[in-house]
């Protein structure tokens, strides 16, 4: 029995084939929805790649980006300012936007299914405050802790690398895997519910949130300053040292995640079916967590904080290409990037050649996008 | 194949729910589990699934004990309806059903895969709600749904906890046929947690009762389900009449004492 069981083809007329092929459409529609995003990415990297403070015309930029691609083989391919502004500034700044979106995007589409909850997003299991509260304590106590040493910089694969911020970021990435270390060894007791699990996310959150509380009250000016604008986040100064580090462990993960997204469809039916169905669920879901914890805080320590997209980019797409998450993680990711990097454009270009915060037009973008799927749905087609 | 439970003690928290528990189970049986509210059914079924390690005692597949089973092969040879269902998210009642495959893939679903979730669906009457989302559909529909995607995982035996009661009557009748045409004409299992005992009485090919954390009868339905076993188990006066179509249990409602 058992596999040779599963070899049984059954075949019941027209009608079986109606269902399969409706089937098959839709996962058409979604591959479909998947390139559309894709390219809806693509344009918006270009168009951020030419459009700032300095137009670049298209072909200029689309020459240098093809020249960077192939590791500068032909040359000299526009002038010299043009190359340096998007290879040395916009094109590391706009793969870091892709990059944080997509992680953001795979990581709330991961959480989410893991706890069955369309609420749950790194915001909400609190790494996004553990990193502020990280990035808090090495901008207020870094100098008692390194003394002169702090504002030392070293020059690193030919990327110079301040002391300040590489304690900063490591300090941020620290205390994120650490608010789910700790919804984690919650998790090791036996019969914890997934409600319990995200309400232990909230409550370490408030625990990071008085401890940043702190932090900020015992900051003098200028650290206060600092504080504030690492947590309203932002992509300037990215150099390509940061994407050497982000780049593969987005990578790896990502494809970790897809790989475990058929247990995560069969956990949508409940803990006891998967179980049921072979699946280890406790052991799936901390992996789930530690993995979407570990690209939404390595992006975040470099970035500061990003919100919105972690709970919005996988609930979007849950309405655009349905539950099955090996259709959602993918998705996720392109829409994550895809609002990241048309939000970062509008706020380089709103004030040039200043910048506002790309949180500003991230929640407007994103809040209008959400008002019309959610009020152009036909009736019965939502939850 | 063969399920067989033996000294079976089973509880939450260091409560005893289930103990000393014995019993075989053979493909080609219909077996119905009765008993009260909290006496143990549930406990039982998520036991013998896999989905609750007991507290001790054994339970055995061919003599293997389950622990030693591999997680997907076990999943090949018991499938499990719970008894409240659930849904997250935007999931097609096709794409649910297809989670039955699991087992089966690795990452994609064969042709072969999806001829048997459409065998699955026509089984259970909902083939026309292929492309609904579940979460749009009634309770009873639902239900159909998961036990359909008990059928696409295509195992030997079938263990639903009380699978007919969100269903109407004629989907309680259809459920229980479907399950007495895999024991008898397709030599798989069944296990099924009931509470209606007329069901019990006309589907199974053997009850078990299940009443202060053992259990109080096992045997054909005729011999099991008996006036003083009801008037024992459930506290109910009854009255079992025979006519030519079946066997029914006849419950004594208080109203009628007045009315004498």
């Amino acid at each position: 029995m058992g596999e040779d069981e599963s070899e049984r083809v059954y075949r019941n007329g027209p009608e079986s084939d109606l269902a399969e092929a409706s089937y098959r459409k839709l996962q058409m529609r979604r591959l479909t929805i998947i390139f559309g995003l894709a390219i809806v990415t693509f344009i918006g990297m270009i168009a951020a790649l030419s459009i700032g403070a300095v137009d670049i015309p298209f072909f200029d930029t689309a020459a240098i980006v093809i020249n960077k691609i192939f590791f500068g083989v032909f040359g000299d391919v526009s002038n010299y300012t043009y190359n340096r502004i998007i290879a040395d500034i916009r094109m590391p700044r706009i793969i870091l936007c892709v990059l944080t979106g997509a992680s953001l995007g795979m990581a709330g589409a991961i959480m989410q299914g893991l706890l069955r909850n369309p609420l749950v997003s790194p915001f909400t299991l609190g790494v996004s405050t553990a990193s502020s509260f990280g990035a808090a304590l090495a901008i207020v106590f870094g100098t008692s802790l390194l003394g002169a040493a702090y504002y030392d910089s070293y020059l690193f694969l030919g990327q110079e690398i301040t002391i300040d911020e590489l304690l900063k970021t490591v300090s941020a990435f620290v205390f994120g895997m650490l608010s789910i270390a700790v919804v984690i060894i919650i998790s090791k007791r036996t019969n914890v519910s997934r409600s319990t699990l995200i309400l232990s996310g909230v409550i370490i959150s408030y625990i990071f949130q008085s401890g940043l509380m702190l932090t900020k009250f015992l900051s003098d000016d200028a650290q206060l300053r600092d504080i504030t604008m690492w947590m309203m986040g932002g992509f300037s100064g990215t150099t390509w040292g940061v994407i050497l580090i982000v780049l593969p462990i987005v990578l790896i993960c990502g494809l970790l995640m897809e790989k475990m997204a058929v247990d995560i469809n069969a956990l949508s039916s409940g803990d006891d079916v998967a179980s049921n169905l072979g699946i280890n669920v406790k052991s799936l879901r901390n992996r789930g967590l530690i993995l979407s914890t570990l690209i939404a805080s390595t992006c975040i320590a470099f970035t500061g904080t990003i919100g919105f997209i972690g709970l919005m980019a996988p609930h979007l797409c849950r309405m655009l290409v349905g539950n099955d998450h090996r259709y959602l993680i993918p998705a996720s990711a392109l829409l994550g990037a895809a609002i990241l990097v048309v939000s970062d454009l509008f706020a380089r270009i709103i004030l040039r050649p200043s910048e506002i915060p790309v949180g500003v037009i991230m929640y407007v973008i994103g809040g209008i996008f959400f008002m019309w799927l959610v009020f152009g749905k036909k009736a019965g087609e939502s939850e | 194949m063969k399920l067989s439970v033996s000294d079976l003690r089973q509880g939450y928290y260091g409560k005893v729910v289930l103990e000393d528990i014995n019993f075989e189970i053979r493909t080609g049986e219909l077996v119905s589990i009765l008993g009260p509210n909290g006496s143990g059914k549930s406990t039982l079924i998520k036991t013998i699934c896999n989905v609750l390690n007991p507290m001790s005692g054994n339970i055995c597949i061919d003599d293997v004990c389950i622990k030693d089973i591999d997680k997907k092969e076990f999943a090949k040879r018991i499938a499990y309806v719970p008894q409240t269902t659930m849904n997250f998210g935007y999931s097609t009642v096709f794409e649910t059903v297809l989670i039955g495959r699991r087992p089966y893939i690795q990452w994609n679903y064969s042709d072969n895969d999806l001829s048997i979730v459409s065998h699955s669906l026509e089984q259970m009457h909902i083939k026309d709600l292929h492309d609904k989302y579940v979460t749009a559909l009634s309770g009873g529909q639902r239900q159909r749904v998961h036990i359909a995607r008990a059928l696409a995982q295509n195992s030997d035996m079938f263990v639903l906890d009380e699978p007919t009661s969100s269903l109407d009557l004629k989907h309680q009748i259809d459920t229980m046929g479907i399950m007495k045409d895999l024991t008898s004409k397709q030599d798989k299992g069944a296990v099924v947690a009931l509470h209606d005992l007329n069901l019990a009485m006309n589907y199974s090919d053997r009850v078990i009762v299940l009443c202060n954390k053992g259990i109080y009868a096992d045997g054909k339905p005729k011999d099991v389900i008996t006036e003083k076993m009801i008037e024992d188990v459930y506290g109910v006066r009854s009255k079992i009449v025979e006519d030519e179509i079946g066997t029914f249990v006849h419950p004594h409602w208080p109203l009628w004492d007045d009315r004498e």
